[in-house]
């Protein structure tokens, strides 16, 4: 490894930890990392306590582990044609690319920089993945271990796409996940024929002792072997076994010595933008928007609302094609999930917990609104619209695409939750109203607490703290003012014991809290200032 | 110190560059003109070896790009356009790893005197993510400068620069070039590659319209004045050149 690339690791790894300290130096940043640490102590200190009791049957993990290190391997393969390559930040591209270093160098160089992140990566999850594990050792191995196989694995499959050739490449790696894919569902389909098995972990065991799965699991099993090692002979051993695998792979790859450099520069400005798309925009927007036939009418100007809604709602229809169509499925799977479902109670259950996951991943990831234009602050300020119109027009997107999931979600649960078609379409009324508190509530505290989402490093507190500190403040908010819609509407039902009233009462309350938040928005936002509040 | 020899450079159905043959002697500052997508920043990475000829060979300071990279690229510096750095490093930090990196012993005093001639000496223990557009590219100038490259490669080099900033870059350039260093300058800035450059390239889809000497760039194209701009020279070759003369062309490699 040449000198250069040693020192620039070792600046790199003294540059986070800068600015890990520099962080403390804020009043603000002591308390986030406080809180940060705090709870990720209370968070592993269960998984800590498990050593003496309570810790998961060893035979689960070596069950599951080579399982989940299957399907990490078959998602590289799908989605490693087209543009995927080797990425390097662009500074790296800038300066080693046309630097004095072979690629090999700058393979290496980008090994021993995962290597230290998964190092860093697994001293933590460790800790919080030490339940399922015989100890402390055999955790941080096995995980360290598992993360640089997952690693070695993608980047063997992009090398070797890049060496064969797009077009073989591609045929082969549908053959091979066609495969894989054949071989599960030919041991899997006896048993779920029959629906859903009460205990999955049969069918994962039944897969792993199939004659396919003892084949394809084979090379992994090492790794779940070594996170449940009891003595640090085993422990030695079995990692020792996995260390070997992910040797191959790393052989493999220096082997190769595939001239990847063209296609790095392409696929890493490409990751950069989807980076860069994501801070702005959240997960949702990481797409590149596609123009296509999509246009959509011109709304109507209602008090200049009209055109903020429009723009924000084209853009989220041409970003997130993969969020729609994420969504589309889920629309279309829960029916066959809740038919698959033994009983009502079930699949009630797995209505709300689906209901749950959309509004709580979707509210974070979907910045369609004043959090997804940081960037463009200074133009909408600069335009004649008024405040509460701009705040008003950012809330119609997310709005719709939040209400349209839920709407889909209920629609499906209607045909199978026939004794609580009632309670599903109350959920039905006042799913726009509470998606509407929400949106504003996320978009009062971001224009207060402006932040960019950025890349998590392992150990980063202050970050982690801030996150838990905004949830759960917009928790007890929304739990507040949720609250106060659910108390109006017992009232009424107590009272009247009519549920179209009971229901109103409920509406009314989620659409005066609503509207006041507004205009607490436009006073946010009217107040923002560009140049100081844009965080970097 | 820089010669490009039969350079192809084709994407699936797409032909970047074809056929590009020219060179670049020590103590000239060429210039590469031409349209957005004519080929000038493939052209640049391709000579910094970043990405690979499909055919042709490129060679710098005596080493073939492709066959012997490394000594290569310890002759040359590349400074992309809208040059990136690495966030979390300061400027000093930034020519440490550059020092490191083409191993120049004893780094410390050519970089104070890079910092201090464009400068960011108070700007020496700032992080990349506190510095402005312009001083990012004064430190990505300082980088490529401290080894003393035998050929230089600057894409639009210019931007973000305040005019101090530019006078100091342009001083830069004709004072290396005057040491014996070689430059490509990639601009649209034509009075910068008027006032610079000694020669010029012109490529227009891939394909180069002229190579010489700047003073006998006009004398090419017959219905041009003697006395006429850059800029019109400019458009005088990049509009319908399939229906101009072949212009005379000075200094071809063989």
């Amino acid at each position: 490894m040449p000198p250069g690339l040693l020192t620039l690791l070792h600046l790199q790894f003294k540059g986070l930890l800068r600015r890990t300290l520099l962080s403390l130096r804020t009043l603000r940043g002591i308390i986030f990392s406080s809180i940060g640490l705090l709870l990720f102590v209370f968070w592993a200190l269960p998984s800590v306590l498990s050593l003496r009791h309570g810790r998961t049957d060893p035979a689960l993990v070596r069950t599951f582990t080579p399982i989940i290190l299957l399907v990490v391997c078959v998602i590289s393969l799908i989605t490693s044609g087209g543009d995927k390559a080797v990425a390097f930040t662009p500074a790296e591209v800038g300066f080693l690319f046309p630097g004095p270093f072979t690629r090999r160098q700058l393979l290496g160089y980008k090994l021993i920089k995962s290597f230290v992140g998964a190092a860093a990566s697994g001293a933590f999850l460790s800790l919080l993945f030490l339940r399922h594990c015989a100890s402390w050792p055999a955790a941080f191995v096995g995980l360290l271990l598992s993360m640089m196989f997952a690693q070695l694995f993608a980047m063997t499959v992009m090398l070797v796409g890049q060496g064969v050739g797009e077009r073989l490449y591609t045929r082969g790696r549908k053959l091979i996940v066609g495969a894989i894919i054949a071989a599960v569902g030919v041991t899997a389909w006896p048993h779920l024929k029959h629906g859903m098995p009460e205990n999955p972990t049969d069918l994962a065991a039944q897969l792993r002792n199939s004659p396919a799965g003892r084949i394809l699991l084979l090379p992994l099993e090492p790794f779940g072997r070594t996170m449940t090692a009891p003595t640090a002979v085993q422990i030695l051993q079995w990692s020792s076994l996995a260390a070997v695998v992910d040797l191959v792979l790393l052989l493999v790859v220096m082997w190769l010595d595939v001239n990847y450099l063209e296609a790095a520069v392409t696929g890493s400005q490409k990751l950069y933008d989807r980076i860069q798309r994501a801070r702005r925009g959240g997960v949702a927007a990481i797409a590149a928007p596609k123009a296509g036939r999509l246009r959509l009418p011109a709304f109507p100007w209602l008090a200049g609302a009209g055109p903020t809604g429009w723009r924000q709602l084209t853009s989220a229809l041409r970003s997130s094609r993969g969020m729609l169509f994420l969504l589309f499925i889920l629309a279309i799977s829960v029916g066959p999930l809740l038919v698959a479902a033994r009983n009502q109670a079930q699949a009630a259950g797995l209505v709300l917990g689906l209901a749950a996951w959309t509004t709580v991943i979707m509210a974070g990831t979907m910045r369609f609104d004043f959090r997804g234009d940081l960037d463009q602050m200074d133009l909408l300020k600069s335009l004649p619209l008024p405040p509460a119109a701009v705040a008003a027009g950012e809330l119609f997107a997310p709005v719709l695409i939040m209400t349209f999931a839920h709407e889909a979600l209920i629609v499906a649960a209607a045909f199978r939750l026939r004794s609580h078609r009632e309670i599903l379409l109350a959920g039905a009324a006042l799913s726009p109203l509470f998606n509407l508190l929400l949106f504003a509530l996320e978009n009062l505290l971001f224009l207060y607490f402006p932040t960019r989402i950025g890349p998590a490093s392992p150990g980063d507190f202050q970050n982690f703290g801030r996150q838990i500190v905004m949830f759960l403040l917009k928790f007890i908010l929304m739990a507040l003012a949720g609250g106060v819609a659910a108390a109006a509407a017992m009232l009424t039902w107590f009272l009247t014991r009519s549920l179209p009233l009971t229901i109103a009462a409920a509406a009314a309350v989620l659409l005066i809290e609503s509207l006041c938040l507004i205009p607490l928005m436009a006073i946010a936002y009217d107040r923002f200032d560009p140049s100081t509040d844009t965080p970097t | 110190m820089i010669q490009v020899i039969d350079f192809h450079k084709t994407y699936r159905d797409t032909v970047a560059v074809a056929g590009l043959s020219f060179e670049v002697l020590p103590g000239q500052v060429l210039g590469l003109l031409g349209p957005n997508g004519a080929g000038k920043t493939t052209t640049m990475r391709a000579i910094c070896g970043i990405i690979p000829p499909t055919q042709g060979r490129l060679i710098v300071a005596g080493h073939d790009v492709i066959a012997d990279p490394v000594s290569a690229k310890r002759e040359l510096a590349y400074v992309p356009d809208d040059p990136k750095l690495f966030d979390a490093l300061t400027v000093w930090e930034h020519l440490q790893f550059t020092a490191s990196a083409y191993r120049v012993p004893d780094f410390e005093p050519a970089a104070t005197a890079l910092l201090d001639r464009f400068e960011l000496a108070e700007q020496r223990n700032k992080l990349a993510q506190e510095l402005s557009r312009g001083m990012r590219q004064k430190v990505a100038i300082c980088c490529a400068y401290l080894h003393n490259p035998k050929a230089v490669l600057l894409d639009e080099p210019l931007t973000g620069l305040d005019p101090r900033g530019i006078r100091t870059m342009k001083e830069s350039v004709r004072q290396r070039a005057a040491s014996g260093a070689a430059f490509v300058v990639s601009s649209h800035l034509l009075a910068l590659v008027q006032d610079l450059c000694t020669h010029l390239l012109i490529l227009h889809r891939g394909q180069r319209l002229f190579f010489g000497a700047t003073e006998q760039a006009r004398a090419a194209f017959a219905d041009l004045k003697s006395d006429a701009s850059l800029e019109e020279l400019f458009f005088r070759a990049t509009e319908a050149p399939e229906a101009q003369p072949v212009p005379v062309t000075m200094n071809s490699p063989t």
